[in-house]
């Protein structure tokens, strides 16, 4: 509906807690000037975050004179019932828009408008927001009772209506249907192990040697070799030529090659949501995210984490309490996103064989990393109470849209920052202050040597290495982006170093989005924190991966031991100093802050719209 | 009386009281969990830490430990 009326593309979805925090925007529909976007909630009262933000919007718009809508799904009406007692009891005079009301005939229910009006005591109105009459139908029914209640002020009838514990007058609820047989079939031991497969069919299909995926890269990657080619043969200038044809074209046509992947990856993530395979998954997952302490609800912020670490970490606004919160956010920091892909193809390609296989292992690797730093969070474990949503094949025209909307989102940023870092970064590595040079005595060159001793110990000592993993914080792609661009002949790693180097990139700290998103969500100290320590294990992990692989067995478990040791004290100082929230007043403060109970907004509402 | 961690799969029951905080009391009972409401258990699952029950309005997933909270009148089988 909210997309409806403002022309955006906000992200909906089955999962309770998409919509984390208040989005606002000018309507383009005539008649309504602003619209904003509450978290999907039924109770002012369970204490959840989304539910405190939602009611101080609503104090707001009562004081405005705004008109509250409560948008009821038609086939669960009882639900959204105490809510609506809730809202009139705080005093705002709620328009009830009543939506899928074709799917409740369907199913043998009907609506009877004027008595069920009656009998809530708020006017009611069927709407289809998928549909441009229905919605502006609505808005015109908005306006008329705006001007009807205007009149109607000094209407001191008691808005209230006594619970029924009959039916709800004006209302046939759907017939319920046998389908929980199918549930028990559906949701048996095997959907699980049946998820899995899927994922690694997928992973196939997306990244396997002359796979769907692979050959779509390639394609990309001639074309703008091609393109290369052409410009430097019609480019006068060298230092041009460098920068169009190397850091342009090359580094920016090597990200743009894994948008075939990419896409493919996020249309099973889309699959997943829409069908309603998401809330399913979070239940058969509960069990073992309760042994790291997080609940199923983490399960779709993890999920959304493999896209995109930002949208994972604004999405754990809808997790139970801050503590979750910190727990889902260590976690989603080492969960690799869809923009390590890039880097980890690029760097495995000229190093192994199988690329699909490698990309797995350092996938496992995030993976098992983020868990572990999720169980190493102290505190009490999570509880887990969660409606599972119905199963529903999503409509295809609308998966596409979402794609698209990805897909232009993707092209914009890499063709907006990365490009810009890109190029920048290749005439730095051009130019000294004498005029046009050798790389290795560039400006770049000299900023990257300052700090490339710290790759010394993985065997790296090109300082374009340390460059281009640097480059990763700004965007992930970037690292790709330069390593295509500063090593046009390719990297030339050792196996031991590549191993390590690659560990690394796995293991470091996600984009400045990201980090941001989660300094909105945690406070800054604690996000900054997070990001600093992982570095360090990034580091350690790389440096024992090369000892390990160069010096053999024994010495390398003897500096595993080391490395761990260093990462564990670490870790028990940064947890410790994290939770150590002694003054309830700072807490108090820090609650707020986070939780936008301040004025200070941020950019809780702009990270939840990444995607 | 039993209570739900105890039931067995297949079986319907009514719910007679809830020993839970309120908060969580609330939360069961947006979800068509609370006293009177029938209940049907689904699904157990990974050990029987996870509970599937199905409610007059849907489906809702919880844990053993809430599950043992939750007293029930027993019902004919299904």
């Amino acid at each position: 509906m909210y997309n409806a009326l403002t022309g955006r593309h906000n992200r909906t979805g089955n999962f309770h807690g998409v919509t984390a925090a208040v989005s606002s925007a000018n309507s383009r529909v005539r008649g309504i000037n602003k619209v904003s976007d509450l978290p999907g909630l039924y109770s002012l009262k369970s204490g959840k975050i989304e539910e405190k933000i939602a009611a101080e919007e609503l104090r707001r718009a009562k004081n405005s004179g705004a008109i509250t809508v409560q948008i009821v799904n038609a086939l669960q009406l009882s639900r959204s019932l105490p809510l609506l007692r809730e809202l009139q009891s705080f005093g705002v005079r709620p328009v009830v828009a009543i939506t899928q009301e074709e799917r409740l005939k369907k199913r043998g229910g009907n609506i009877d408008l004027p008595r069920l009006s009656a009998y809530l005591g708020a006017p009611c109105v069927c709407v289809n927001a998928l549909s441009k009459n229905s919605v502006s139908e609505f808005v015109k029914k908005l306006n008329e009772l705006r001007v009807s209640s205007q009149k109607s002020a000094d209407d001191k009838k008691s808005m209230f209506f006594s619970s029924s514990q009959g039916g709800i007058p004006g209302y046939e609820p759907p017939r319920q249907n046998k389908k929980d047989v199918g549930a028990s079939a559906l949701f048996s031991s095997w959907l699980l192990p049946v998820f899995f497969a899927l994922t690694a069919g997928v992973f196939y299909i997306t990244f396997g040697k002359n796979s769907v995926g692979a050959l779509a890269k390639n394609g990309i990657e001639s074309l703008f070799s091609y393109f290369a080619r052409a410009a430097g043969e019609r480019l006068q200038s060298p230092f041009l030529r460098n920068v169009i044809c190397g850091g342009v074209l090359r580094g920016v046509g090597s990200v743009l090659s894994f948008l075939p992947q990419i896409m493919l990856l996020y249309l099973f993530s889309e699959l997943l949501e829409e069908s309603g395979a998401m809330s399913a998954l979070s239940y058969a997952t509960d069990g073992l995210f309760s042994l790291i302490g997080l609940s199923g609800r983490a399960a779709f912020c993890i999920f959304l984490g493999y896209g995109c670490t930002a949208a994972g970490i604004a999405s754990t606004a809808a997790l139970e309490n801050p503590r979750a919160q910190r727990r889902a956010a260590a976690c989603l920091y080492f969960i690799p996103c869809s923009a390590k892909l890039p880097v980890y193809l690029t760097l495995l390609s000229s190093l192994v064989k199988n690329a699909f296989l490698g990309a797995l292992v350092l996938y496992v690797l995030g993976t098992g990393a983020g868990l572990a730093a999720a169980a190493l969070c102290g505190g009490k474990e999570e509880d887990f109470i969660m409606e599972i949503a119905d199963f529903s094949l999503p409509s295809p025209l609308f998966i596409l849209k979402k794609l698209l909307f990805r897909i232009k989102g993707f092209i914009i940023k890499v063709s907006g920052s990365v490009t810009l870092f890109t190029v920048t970064a290749y005439a730095l590595a051009s130019v000294n202050f004498r005029g046009a040079c050798a790389a290795e005595e560039s400006i770049l060159a000299r900023i990257s040597k300052a700090y490339s001793f710290l790759f010394y110990p993985m065997g790296v000592k090109d300082w374009r290495a340390a460059f281009a993993a640097a480059g990763g914080f700004v965007a992930k792609e970037n690292v790709s982006g330069l390593i295509s661009a500063l090593y046009p002949e390719g990297v030339g790693f050792s196996r031991a170093s590549a191993a390590a180097y690659l560990t690394f990139i796995a293991l470091i700290p996600p984009c400045i989005t990201a980090v941001s998103a989660a300094a909105k969500e945690l406070g800054a100290g604690c996000a900054w924190k997070y990001a600093a320590l992982q570095t360090a294990v990034a580091f350690l992990a790389a440096y024992t991966v090369y000892f390990l692989l160069k010096g053999g067995v024994a010495t390398g478990i003897c500096l595993s031991l080391l490395a761990a040791a260093f990462a564990a004290a670490f870790a028990a100082l940064a947890v410790s100093t994290a939770n150590k929230r002694k003054n309830p007043k700072k807490r108090k403060q820090a609650f707020q802050i986070r939780n936008g109970l301040t004025k200070n907004r941020g950019n809780a509402g702009k990270a939840a719209r990444f995607t | 009386m039993t209570t739900l961690s105890e039931l067995k799969t297949g079986e319907k029951a009514k719910i007679v009281s809830v020993f839970l905080p309120p908060q969580t009391t609330e939360r069961l009972r947006i979800l068509g969990m609370s006293r009177g409401k029938e209940i049907v258990l689904l699904k157990r699952t990974f050990f029987s830490r996870t509970y599937l029950v199905s409610t007059s309005d849907g489906r809702v997933g919880l844990r053993k430990k809430t599950a043992e909270k939750i007293v029930l009148e027993g019902l004919n089988e299904n």
